[in-house]
């Protein structure tokens, strides 16, 4: 089964030159229209003229999440206010988020790419998808819940948290698929051993979509068996839009349509393309979408590519789960936190130091957060409530600016490590 | 009438943590006449009245602790049953709000140790109603 046939199937060769005219196009447009990639595009000595085949990719210049923070909130959008429908904001590195915007075909693309992924893990009419991703600023919720109802299945909004209700729900409406990170899917596992719920026998899951943090085959295989379910691994980010490309059935990597994406994988030190099937950087060029176009976007992920048809008939490149960061990026609970962010926050409270320890740890399947901060000398109190009250700052201000609930611990001064070099700040004793 | 003065020390919550600090403050040849520890998850907060505050405090430094010298109340008791309520009901009587306390027996008697809201104020009032506070010299 497929969602469109035609281009999940499209001969490479035909897909190929399909990619280049998009290309080609995409780059006159922003050209035209980008002041910021014109100016990038100036500064690198490219001109649209000089792409003459795809390959011609690589002369073109890259695009950073950096970029995306220079230019907050919208100034990189190529389409007016107006054209925008709606926002999704991300965490950036620091300070600032990383808000993306869509116009009303940004989403069409969206969901139409979600509901070709949908379709070749076999969901569709007659499937109930309990959609527990977070609604909101996060895309995982609201993209998820479009795609499936794109593909006729009934959606169950469950969003995250209050897991007794849901595996309530689950039974009570015959949820046959659930889309949500491997560690809550293992936590409600957990939650339902404990209620005595057996999957196998009283729920109709058969079907989970799992992503939005790094997960392991080993971590699929101890669902599945647990479960008696299939998992699937989805991929997006919300620069891309956001959660877009799965496995198929065949579950032998990603697809990323080639009429939605070019993929790159690249050497990270040399930026030289490094052969099919070897881990580099993940580099994707989104050959659809008006608000906000990423060419070349260095996304910061470690992958390989595979470029021969799948088993399953589809055409387009593939890729493998990822094994990796580029950058120092931290995934909690789904949430992209970075070190920086963590720093920057810290530097606004005058009542601790400079120095900091970031450990992640599991406490069952949920991950934890603790941020460790050495108290400035001058605060230290003998009273209790007043070096309980630094604490509540921090924690008030972590989940403030980083939108999630971290442990803190206060520290005695010089208590905490110093570093030479470069500063291992994060210790994770989390195992994927 | 006067004021005391304690030494605080902020103890990380770890195994072994408060002998060190202790070890130090035996070192600097200071006896330890009482104290208390105020737990708070991760860290503690330990205060010691020292008959030598200055040399323990001084090597705590010395060595990398946080330490402090905070003012507080140190009030004769008599040992006997009800002798922290005598104290304890007048200072309510005054209007003398205690943030901690603690308490140590001293020759034949006893010492309570208290952290008072307003320092100046509840010594005028503790002054009026008759009762002696004792400095660090008083102690030692």
């Amino acid at each position: 089964m497929y969602w469109n046939a035609r281009m999940e199937c499209m001969p490479k060769e035909e897909l190929r030159n399909l990619q280049f005219r998009e290309l080609k196009t995409l780059v006159y447009r922003l050209y035209s229209f980008n002041n910021f990639y014109r100016e990038r595009m100036k500064e690198h000595g490219v001109h649209p003229d000089d792409i003459q085949t795809l390959e011609d990719i690589r002369k073109l210049p890259f695009m950073y999440k950096k970029d995306l923070r220079d230019h907050y909130p919208t100034k990189m959008f190529t389409s007016s206010k107006d054209e925008v429908v709606r926002y999704h904001v991300s965490s950036g590195t620091t300070g600032k988020p990383t808000l993306v915007g869509y116009t009303e075909n940004d989403i069409e693309f969206w969901t139409d790419s979600l509901a070709r992924a949908l379709t070749s893990i076999g969901i569709g009419t007659g499937d109930v998808v309990q959609v527990s991703y977070g609604y909101g600023l996060f895309t995982g919720g609201l993209g998820l819940h479009y795609g499936a109802e794109r593909v006729g299945a009934t959606v169950l909004p469950a969003s995250v948290g209050n897991t007794e209700r849901q595996l309530e729900l689950m039974m009570d409406l015959d949820v046959t698929a659930i889309a949500c990170t491997p560690s809550y899917m293992i936590h409600m596992g957990e939650v339902a051993k404990r209620l005595g719920i057996d999957f196998r026998r009283d729920t109709k899951l058969r079907k989970a979509i799992l992503g939005a943090e790094p997960w392991s085959e080993g971590m699929r295989q101890h669902i599945e068996e647990n479960l008696g379910i299939e998992a699937y691994d989805i991929y997006g980010t919300s620069e891309l839009s956001g959660p877009m490309f799965t496995e198929c059935e065949e579950r032998n990597g990603i697809h990323v349509w080639g009429d939605v994406g070019i993929v790159e994988i690249i050497d990270p030190e040399t930026e030289e393309p490094v052969p099919d099937g070897e881990v580099g950087e993940l580099v994707i060029t989104v050959l659809k979408k008006e608000a906000m176009p990423m060419i070349r976007y260095r996304i910061s992920d470690l992958t390989y590519a595979l470029e021969e048809t799948c088993t399953c008939g589809r055409s387009s490149t593939r890729i493998g789960r990822i094994s990796g960061r580029t950058d120092d990026m931290l995934i909690i609970r789904g949430i992209n936190v970075f070190p920086s962010q963590v720093e920057h926050t810290l530097m606004n409270i005058p009542e601790v130091g400079e120095q900091f320890m970031i450990i992640l740890d599991r406490k069952g399947a949920l991950d934890t957060m603790t941020v460790q901060a050495e108290l400035s000398p001058e605060h230290f109190s003998d009273k209790m409530a007043d070096m309980m009250a630094i604490k509540k700052k921090i924690d008030s201000d972590m989940r403030k600016y980083l939108n999630i609930s971290v442990n803190v611990e206060l520290m005695d001064p010089g208590s905490l490590p110093r570093f030479e070099g470069k500063a291992k700040r994060v210790i994770d004793k989390r195992v994927f | 009438m006067s004021t005391a003065k304690q030494l605080v020390v902020m103890v990380e919550n770890r195994v072994g943590r408060l002998a060190e600090v202790t070890g130090i403050i035996g070192e600097a040849g200071s006896n330890i006449l009482g104290f208390s520890i105020a737990e708070g998850e991760n860290f503690g907060i330990v205060r010691f009245m020292l008959d030598d505050l200055g040399s323990a405090y001084r090597l705590l430094k010395e060595r990398g602790h946080t330490v402090s010298c905070t003012d507080v109340l140190a009030i004769p008791m008599e040992d006997r049953p009800g002798g922290l309520h005598e104290v304890s009901s007048r200072c309510g009587e005054l209007g003398v709000n205690i943030v901690y306390a603690y308490a140590f027996r001293i020759g034949e008697g006893a010492v309570l140790v208290m952290k008072v809201d307003d320092l100046q104020k509840s010594l005028r009032a503790l002054k009026g109603a008759g009762f002696t506070t004792l400095s660090n010299d008083d102690l030692s």
